[in-house]
């Protein structure tokens, strides 16, 4: 992601380099907001727990390139926390497409309890990984429309237009539950 | 279950784990920020670098200009005589001849014209070979008070007839301001180098030019031809007082009619050759002093020439500038849409992936 650190920028010189903030503060700080927006988009706890300990792995080998004055850490977490889950997907895909190649294709395999209602986690099951996504990015991590549209790639205005599908769709799936 | 609810719920998801807390927790802390590169932004880079770029321009310009501007060009006259002379920048208007003796491709020998400024400048005379026929030009402009020109003119008339040599033509032209005397005179060739000097004392020399020309492998030829001639001649002039029949007596004639006229024809141009092989043809220009002046009103002065030379190098820059960009737009342009397209195709990509996941 190229925009990310352009949001919440801080001025420059109010946090400079004497006010950097530690690796081990910046990842107590947003540990569990990286961990929710990656259990949201892939729905399975252990690999949410995986891939995050691999965004923040990522994150200190590249803890030198980041700059606070370019944006906020969450953001920057967030978008490696986002890398991260692409890869994890391309490459399933690719595992997946060699299975079926060889042998009859399994059934989906039941993830691990995420902690909410039944309904909900049906509801998220029905969704799209792009539509919980972008309800991760703004309504579990309560980002401004700007941030989630910068970490997306895309304008604010489609960034919102995204969040309304995605919750209709969700309310369509929880109507259709009950 | 309605949408509010479902909202909240997400909201409330648990945090991470206590393993993944603890796995995170126990990354050791990296060591501190090296150097990177500073975020360049665009519109203050530009505002800096704009006036920048146009001030190292406008500098390398002048700077030109005042090298270039300010530069004597000066052009010594060698060939070992005491006429070498350094020209200042203002007489560039002069045509800067240097003395070196050049050999064109016939043989010829060319004592290039040297300018003079001063009345140290004196003229000097290429010698002459003494074993071959050579034609011999000079070509001096000398300058001298206007009120003596007419006095040099005669002078160089008397030099010339003095050296057992005449004067082909004179022109002379003195009205108030310019005057001027251009005499072409002829002067046996093995005095030319002592008349030369005696014609560039009456004044200065501001210019001369000596060509020689060797004439002896044109003069050899036309003896050759000349002893052909007169052989055949001869032998048609025996072939007619013996016995030989009407008609090739009448063209045994013909032909000697024709011999004899090539014999005087070759006869004349090979004696034109040995004159000027003898007489060496020198044009001598007297002018008025005041008249190089008002030659060249037009001459800049040093700051017109520095701002010349300045602008001359800014119209280069600009040109470099134009040229750079012509041939770095579309590969520029290239380049950014190769980037957009490839972000623009991962980010695509990336949407499907997470629509179809």
């Amino acid at each position: 992601m190229e925009d990310v650190n352009a949001v919440e920028t801080l001025p420059v010189g109010r946090m400079g380099a004497a006010a950097r903030p530690s690796f081990a503060a910046v990842a107590e700080q947003h540990l569990d907001d990286v961990y929710r927006y990656l259990l949201v988009l892939t729905r399975d706890a252990t690999l949410a727990e995986d891939l995050a300990s691999e965004t923040f792995e990522r994150a200190l080998r590249a803890w030198r390139r980041f700059d606070p004055r370019r944006g906020s850490a969450r953001t920057w977490l967030c978008s490696l926390a986002r890398n991260a889950a692409l890869d994890w997907f391309r490459s399933d895909r690719r595992r997946r497409r060699r299975e079926e190649a060889v042998a009859e294709p399994e059934g989906a395999l039941e993830h691990p309890d995420l902690g909410l209602s039944p309904p909900l986690e049906r509801a998220l099951a029905a969704l799209s990984a792009a539509d919980r996504e972008v309800i991760a990015l703004r309504v579990v991590l309560d980002l401004d429309p700007q941030q989630a549209a910068n970490l997306l790639g895309v304008s604010a205005t489609a960034c919102t237009t995204r969040l309304n599908r995605a919750l209709k769709r969700l309310e369509e799936r929880l109507n259709d539950d009950d | 279950m309605t949408t509010e609810q479902a909202l909240l719920e997400l909201r409330s998801l648990p945090g991470a784990p206590e393993t993944l807390s603890k796995r995170v927790l126990a990354l050791p802390e990296p060591d501190g920020r090296a150097w990177s590169l500073p975020r360049l932004q665009l519109r203050p880079m530009l505002l800096v670098a704009a006036p920048a770029v146009l001030a190292v321009a406008v500098g390398a310009a002048a700077l030109n200009g005042v090298v270039a501007g300010s530069g004597g060009r000066s052009v010594s006259s060698g060939g070992g005589s005491d006429a070498g002379v350094t020209l200042a920048p203002r007489e560039k208007a002069v045509p800067a001849w240097d003395s070196a003796t050049t050999t064109t491709p016939q043989g010829a020998q060319t004592l290039a014209p040297t300018t003079g400024t001063t009345g140290a400048a004196r003229a000097q005379a290429l010698p002459p070979s003494t074993t071959r026929l050579n034609r011999y030009q000079a070509w001096l402009r000398i300058a001298v008070d206007r009120d003596r020109i007419s006095r040099a003119a005669t002078r160089a008339m008397e030099i010339a007839r003095g050296y057992g040599g005449y004067v082909a033509s004179v022109d002379m032209n003195t009205p108030t301001t310019r005057g001027r005397a251009i005499l072409i005179l002829k002067i046996p060739v093995a005095k030319v180098g002592d008349a030369t000097q005696k014609l560039g004392a009456l004044g200065d020399v501001k210019a001369q030019r000596v060509r020689i020309d060797d004439l002896q492998r044109q003069a050899n030829a036309q003896e050759r031809a000349i002893i052909r001639l007169n052989a055949r001649i001869e032998a048609i002039e025996a072939a007619l007082r013996g016995t030989i029949s009407d008609a090739e007596r009448a063209r045994l004639r013909f032909e000697l009619e024709d011999a004899k006229s090539r014999l005087a024809a070759t006869t004349r141009g090979h004696q034109q050759t040995l004159r000027a092989g003898h007489l060496a043809t020198v044009a001598v220009t007297y002018f008025a002093r005041g008249a190089a002046a008002a030659a060249k009103p037009d001459e800049p002065g040093r700051l017109e020439r520095t701002a010349r030379d300045a602008g001359d190098f800014l119209v280069r820059e600009l040109s470099w500038l134009l040229y750079a960009v012509i041939v770095a737009a579309p590969i520029a342009l290239l380049a950014v849409a190769v980037a957009v397209g490839a972000r623009a195709a991962r980010r695509g990509s990336d949407r499907r992936l997470l629509e179809t996941t």
